[in-house]
């Protein structure tokens, strides 16, 4: 409960800055919790073992997205409930290149060109191999430009791995399929009760006015 | 007390066998070296950027069974057909040394 | 040599035929690697009968010069140059008056390459 008496005393500072704006009484409520934390550094769970579970680096160009998406990532972490340490700020990588202006001899006059690359690390601690994979899902979904992620994941599984990989292989099966059937248009396919309901509806008058009027659709010539 | 070699080299041997070692007590080089070393051909292979699928490839492999539209091949065919219907089109292909003579008769 | 060639070309950027053979001699390579290492492990076991460790050495001596590692070259991938090429870009300093990397470095096309100054 430490946290949400922070964020109490960190919103009465708020309350404060605002005594000065001219319509105070319209702005004095209170903001939802999560909202006030977004003001705040990142909440950060406590690990009561401390076992490694997932390192992620994220590497970048700039510092400024770098930063921010590792905030993002830590916030992220925090309300899956994963106990996540960092970001450390790992020694940044500096790549020098030295080559001559011009194309033709003329060595004395040459031009350097760097690349610095900033990384920093997460680790997470005692996490549930799902919820990782579910934090890096969400990572990966909401990615930030410019930045570089890689994960080291571990886990801790009972001996026989590769026969319940195996196992897995087989039970996945149906659902790979069923997939794989939904793509593209088969040619033998075209023609049915469902394509015919679709094409139906498309070249209905009403659905036609709502896009502007296209031509009614007909079916391609084999 | 002085362990004798044949002991310990029996001593060895266990040991090695146990742990999945190499037994060599001569220190004899056995190549290992070269097992150990990856392979670097994959990565060598894969430096110059390589062709990427084009659509007549993907028509090629999947045509016969899926639904396919090449538009830029339908606007090509189309403008075609167009520029032959007012007579502007492309010449028709000479077959024969006869045929292809630019200018015919006159030059003797 | 034309035997080891793809019957279709297979590369999808700058293509001359220093950079075809030079491919080639990779593809070519990646397909023996296995077979050298195998050839090389021989060589180098000095429990095996010295015999067979000549055979062996005959044999790796025999194989095709395009089935050597010696026979890459990094090439320009913008230019096929062959001198000059820096490996993180796998480009040319320069090429024929363009200098690819350079070039690339100043529009900003290679992301964090910047001019340098210390």
């Amino acid at each position: 409960m430490a946290d949400a008496h922070e964020i109490g005393n960190h919103l009465q500072k708020i309350d404060l800055s605002m005594d000065n704006t001219p319509n105070k009484k319209d702005l004095d409520f209170r903001l939802p919790r999560s909202v006030q934390a977004v003001y705040l550094r990142p909440l950060k769970r406590q690990a009561a073992y401390g076992v490694p579970s997932c390192d992620l680096q994220m590497r970048s160009y700039s510092v400024r997205n770098l930063e921010f998406f590792a905030d993002f990532a830590l916030r992220a972490a925090y309300y899956l409930g994963l106990p996540a340490s960092g970001p450390v700020p790992l020694p940044r990588i500096l790549e020098r290149w030295t080559v001559p202006k011009g194309n033709f001899i003329h060595k004395k006059s040459q031009e350097n060109f760097e690349r610095r690359t900033v990384r920093r690390l997460i680790q997470i601690k005692d996490g549930n191999p799902e919820t990782v994979g579910i934090w890096l899902a969400f990572l990966r979904k909401h990615a930030y430009y410019g930045i570089g992620m890689k994960a080291n994941v571990f886990e801790f599984s009972k001996l026989g791995v590769g026969k319940n990989m195996d196992l897995e292989m087989e039970q996945m099966k149906d659902t790979l399929d069923k997939t794989w059937s939904q793509i593209g248009v088969k040619k033998d396919k075209r023609s049915g009760p469902t394509a015919d309901k679709i094409m139906e509806l498309i070249n209905k008058e009403d659905s036609r006015a709502a896009t502007h009027g296209n031509a009614p659709m007909v079916k391609p010539p084999i | 007390m002085a362990v004798p070699r044949s002991r310990i080299l029996d001593l060895m041997k266990v040991q090695c066998r146990i742990f999945s070692h190499t037994f060599n007590p001569e220190g004899l080089r056995l190549g290992n070296k070269v097992l150990r070393q990856r392979l670097r051909g994959p990565a060598l292979a894969a430096y110059y950027p390589r062709k990427m699928a084009t659509f007549k490839d993907l028509q090629k492999a999947y045509g016969d069974q899926y639904e396919n539209f090449d538009e830029e091949q339908e606007d090509r065919l189309e403008k075609i057909k167009m520029i032959k219907a007012r007579g502007k089109g492309a010449p028709k292909k000479k077959r024969t040394a006869a045929e292809s003579k630019k200018f015919k008769g006159k030059k003797k | 040599m034309s035997m080891f060639r793809s019957k279709k070309l297979d590369l999808g950027g700058f293509v001359n035929i220093k950079v075809i053979r030079d491919h080639t001699k990779r593809k070519v390579f990646a397909e023996n690697e296995p077979e050298r290492q195998a050839l090389r492990y021989i060589i180098r076991n000095l429990s095996l009968p010295q015999r067979t460790r000549a055979q062996a050495q005959l044999q790796l001596a025999q194989m095709h010069c395009y089935t050597r590692p010696t026979q890459i070259r990094n090439r320009c991938i913008e230019g096929g140059k062959g001198r000059g090429v820096l490996r993180d870009f796998k480009m040319s300093r320069r090429s024929s008056s363009q200098y690819m990397f350079r070039m690339h470095a100043l529009a900003g096309n290679l992301p964090g390459v910047k001019k340098a100054s210390w």
